[in-house]
């Protein structure tokens, strides 16, 4: 024997070998196959922890693992089918009972088992690959117990028994029922899903298809939402407290198909309370309701949108194409507004402030708003109502907020251009007349529309104001140069410069003398200090005050138009004046001649004239008195205010006519600005560009762009191309 | 589980009691499995080692333990690269024993499931086995040699490799 140099002891052979023969190793397994059947049968505290751990250690460590793992599985499974047999033979409520206990005492006994035979979990099963401990009495409970074919069933129906009566009112065991499908869950996430999910979503869609169906016939649609609502948020309590939190998206989802999505139609169009009721009424409740929910299906909140949109555009059709609803412009736009106002708030209150709906308004008003060609005109007329009255008293910040809303109408014009128009004429009566509100809150909003438009669209109307400043500056040049004029009648002129202002055809009237001689003074001051220039004064606007003494000492002071005042004064001179003769001496044209008489002499309260005949009409042989018998209780009497009107027939085609025909140069412009900077351009292209670059003024008519591309070629601007009659090139 | 006394007793296959504290209990795996599980009341069996490797082990737990309560107490100041070094070389001599009480060790520690000291003593087997010729396994082992000399012959010229002096 040779001894290690490095070792200093001697070195014996070793001589204890424990050899496990088989019987012992069969003994063995006895004393732990009668310890699994103690711990089954609740007798485990007589067990020694100790000598059951070394007998499964010296079996695994002297290579008997396998016996006593086949040895286990026999055992439990044993073990098992009694328990089997014991669930199933449990009558009616305590079958559920019965099998969570047994689980409860198979997990008891499975962790016993598991302490005991820690050993060969850690060694023999990994290297033998075999299921550990734990997972085999999981998979030993599952084949054995849910598997067995009279428990299989019997344990899904009386789960799905249990869950209707739930929903039918009755209470049930909710922590009994959370343990099994715990237990479920437990042995695995298919087990839950085979034996139990898949059935409950297929029953739970039959429920609810056959209560919705139910609901449906005898619900109106709010209180069918309701129930909706209702139920889903039933379904969602009943998985918190009992089943896998993974089962809520998924029976959610079958509540909001067999409630909400296979219904959707048949309930926004319910007939007395479907979605066009809800919103007439203002019933921002059930609307939110409506949302919330039809958010939650595919489509549904399209489907809300398209029937919402639909309505508004045949509501607002409405409204524009009712004769009635035309009469007043001023009620017309202040309802158009009221609509605005009615479905912002709901949009706001019920859609949660939905851009998609927000976006779906603004193109149905758009679309309705245009189909009036008058729109630009009513707004106009709307807005002058306004800073002529209707803002009086009003806070800024409430002022602002109408300017605002009023804004908002103005984007959906297409024809601004119009508007443009309308505004400067309407702009133009009230500062002559002096008739506005308050001088901040037309240039709030000139500011509003600049910001909107650009200069352009405003400096016209900045303009006028400019020209309102500088006259009363001139007047007061005027009055301080010419003393002398102080006794006698006073003038107020305000000179307008042409540009600017509406363009007035030139009108004939003759003055009176006492007015004409300060006119002409007036007219040589101003001339004097701007050279070049050319006045011509307007007789068809301005007003004047007349001192009129009547029978009986009657003396009033009245408030004429320029025309009126070229009347009255011939009456200082004459008692009895034929039509004919006030016609040749004014030379006021007939129809605002007859106008003019008209409002002086027919108006009650007014009629500071007498006409003989008393007709309606004026004719050309109609002779006119002072009214004598003329009375009011007012010390100054108003005749013939310049008010801004809805305009007649005639006077709408010219306007529109005046704005087609500025149109044109409009055209031209934009025709040559794109083929000057894209040298050539094909037809179709050159009709888009256009149209996109005067969008922000009117809608261009195609057919007038070709006229214009037709001029221009004439006029050699353009050229056709010779190959291809639809090209155009620039000719510089 | 915190138990107000500080030591335990085991008891061996041979009767022997065994006093132990707690941090030593603790380096077993499997005794504190059991303390944990039943607590500390009577004295804890251990019938699958005898006295002499019994308390072979115990000596090792206490070390180990003293070794662990030195480190955690001055944060290792007190014990340093050094102490590790020191410590392995007490391993070295403790395990210096006769075969078979060495493979009770082993046995012991596998049981017990006491990590440091199952593989301190499989490596010191192996180092005994390292470097040598068959024929000196056989002798410190006192294995049996059961090939035939064909056998033998044919497993030697298949690994040639192997036998070569370097």
């Amino acid at each position: 024997m040779s001894n290690q140099k490095k070792r200093n002891f001697q070195i014996e052979a070793f001589k204890h070998r424990v050899v496990m023969d088989p019987k012992y190793a069969d003994r063995t397994w006895k004393i732990l196959e009668h310890a699994i059947h103690e711990i089954y049968n609740h007798n485990a505290s007589g067990l020694s922890f100790e000598e059951l751990y070394r007998n499964a250690y010296n079996m695994v460590l002297h290579k008997f693992g396998e016996k006593l793992y086949a040895g286990l599985v026999i055992t439990m499974t044993g073990h098992l089918r009694d328990i089997a047999k014991s669930v199933e033979a449990a009558q009616g409520a305590s079958f559920l009972e019965e099998l969570n206990r047994k689980w409860n005492d198979h997990n008891k006994a499975l962790q016993m088992i598991r302490d005991i035979l820690m050993y060969m979990d850690r060694t023999y099963i990994p290297s033998s690959q075999k299921t550990p401990v734990h997972e085999l009495g999981l998979n030993l409970w599952r084949e054995n117990v849910i598997y067995s074919s009279q428990i299989r069933t019997r344990l899904l129906s009386t789960l799905l028994d249990l869950v209707h009566k739930e929903r039918t009112g009755e209470m049930i065991d909710r922590g009994l029922m959370r343990n099994i499908t715990k237990i479920l869950m437990d042995l695995g996430p298919s087990v839950y899903g085979q034996e139990f999910e898949i059935h409950f979503l297929q029953v739970s869609a039959e429920f609810y298809r056959v209560e919705s169906q139910r609901f449906i016939e005898c619900c109106d649609c709010g209180d069918y939402l309701k129930k909706a609502e209702r139920h889903l948020n039933e379904e969602i309590d009943r998985v918190s407290h009992y089943l896998d939190p993974r089962s809520e998206k998924k029976i959610t989802n079958v509540v909001e198909k067999e409630m909400i999505e296979n219904h959707m139609l048949t309930l926004i169009h319910m007939e007395n309370s479907g979605l066009i009721n809800m919103l007439c009424d203002d019933r921002y409740e059930d609307l939110g309701r409506m949302y919330n929910l039809f958010r939650r299906v595919n489509d549904g909140l399209s489907r809300i949108r398209e029937v919402m949109t639909g309505h508004i555009r045949e509501s607002g059709k409405q409204l524009i194409s009712d004769p009635e609803k035309l009469k007043d412009p001023v009620e017309f736009v202040q309802r158009l507004l009221d609509e605005k106002d009615k479905y912002d708030k709901i949009i706001n209150l019920a859609f949660n402030n939905d851009k998609s709906f927000q976006n779906a308004l603004n193109s149905s008003f758009e679309y309705f708003i245009n189909l009036n060609p008058r729109s630009p005109e009513f707004i106009s007329l709307f807005v002058d109502d306004k800073l002529r009255k209707g803002l009086k008293g009003v806070s800024e910040d409430d002022m602002e907020i109408t300017f605002d809303k009023v804004m908002m109408l103005f984007r959906f014009l297409q024809e601004k251009d119009m508007f443009e128009k309308y505004y400067k004429q309407h702009l133009a009566k009230r500062l002559l007349s002096g008739k506005t509100v308050s001088d901040d809150a037309e240039r709030s909003l000139i500011v509003k529309l600049k910001t909107e438009c650009g200069y352009q669209f405003t400096s016209k109307l900045e303009g006028m104001f400019t020209d309102m400043k500088t006259s009363q500056d001139t007047m007061q040049g005027f009055y301080s140069g010419h003393p002398e004029l102080a006794d006698g009648p006073t003038l107020t002129v305000q000179v307008l410069t042409t540009g600017s202002w509406p363009t007035q055809a030139p009108v004939t009237c003759n003055l009176p003398a006492e007015m004409l001689a300060l006119c002409e003074k007036f007219r040589s001051y101003y001339l004097g200090t701007h050279t070049g220039r050319r006045l011509s004064w307007q007789t068809n606007m301005g007003t004047a005050d007349l001192k009129a003494n009547f029978a009986k000492g009657q003396k009033h002071e009245l408030n004429v138009s320029t025309y009126q005042m070229c009347v009255l004064m011939l009456f200082n001179n004459a008692d009895r004046l034929t039509y004919k003769e006030i016609e040749q001496a004014t030379e006021i044209p007939a129809s605002d001649l007859k106008r003019c008489l008209q409002s002086l002499a027919l108006v009650k309260g007014r009629n500071v004239l007498r006409k003989e005949p008393m007709s309606k009409e004026v004719g050309e042989d109609d002779a006119f008195f002072v009214n004598d018998k003329f009375s009011s209780k007012l010390y100054k009497v108003k005749i013939g205010t310049v008010v801004a009107q809805k305009e007649s027939e005639p006077e709408k085609q010219e306007t529109r006519q005046r704005v087609e025909e500025d149109r044109k140069p409009q055209i031209e412009a934009a025709i040559v600005r794109i083929m000057k900077s894209r040298k050539q351009l094909d037809h179709n292209n050159l009709i888009a560009e256009v149209t996109k670059q005067l969008q922000s003024r009117f809608l261009a008519n195609p057919t007038e762009v070709k006229k214009r591309v037709e001029s221009l070629i004439e006029r050699e601007f353009l050229e056709r191309d010779e190959s291809d009659r639809k090209l155009y090139r620039y000719l510089s | 589980m915190a138990s107000s006394s500080k030591t335990i007793t085991v008891v061996s296959s041979d009767g022997d009691e065994f006093e132990m504290t707690m941090k030593a209990a603790e380096q077993s795996k499997l005794i504190t499995h059991m303390l944990d599980e039943f607590g500390v009341s009577d004295k804890v069996p251990l019938y699958n080692v005898n006295s002499e490797t019994m308390a072979k082990v115990m000596e090792y737990c206490k070390k180990h333990a003293d070794h662990e309560a030195a480190k955690e107490e001055d944060g290792g100041a007190a014990i340093g690269a050094g102490g590790e070094e020191e410590l392995k070389k007490w391993d070295d001599e403790f395990l210096k024993v006769e075969n078979g009480l060495l493979f009770n060790i082993i046995l012991a520690a596998n049981y017990l499931e006491i990590k440091s000291l199952l593989d301190s003593s499989c490596q010191a087997v192996a180092d005994m086995i390292k470097g040598k010729t068959p024929e000196q396994i056989r002798e410190i082992f006192n294995i049996k040699n059961d090939f035939t000399p064909e056998e033998e012959a044919k497993l030697r010229s298949e690994n040639e490799w192997a036998f070569q002096e370097d």
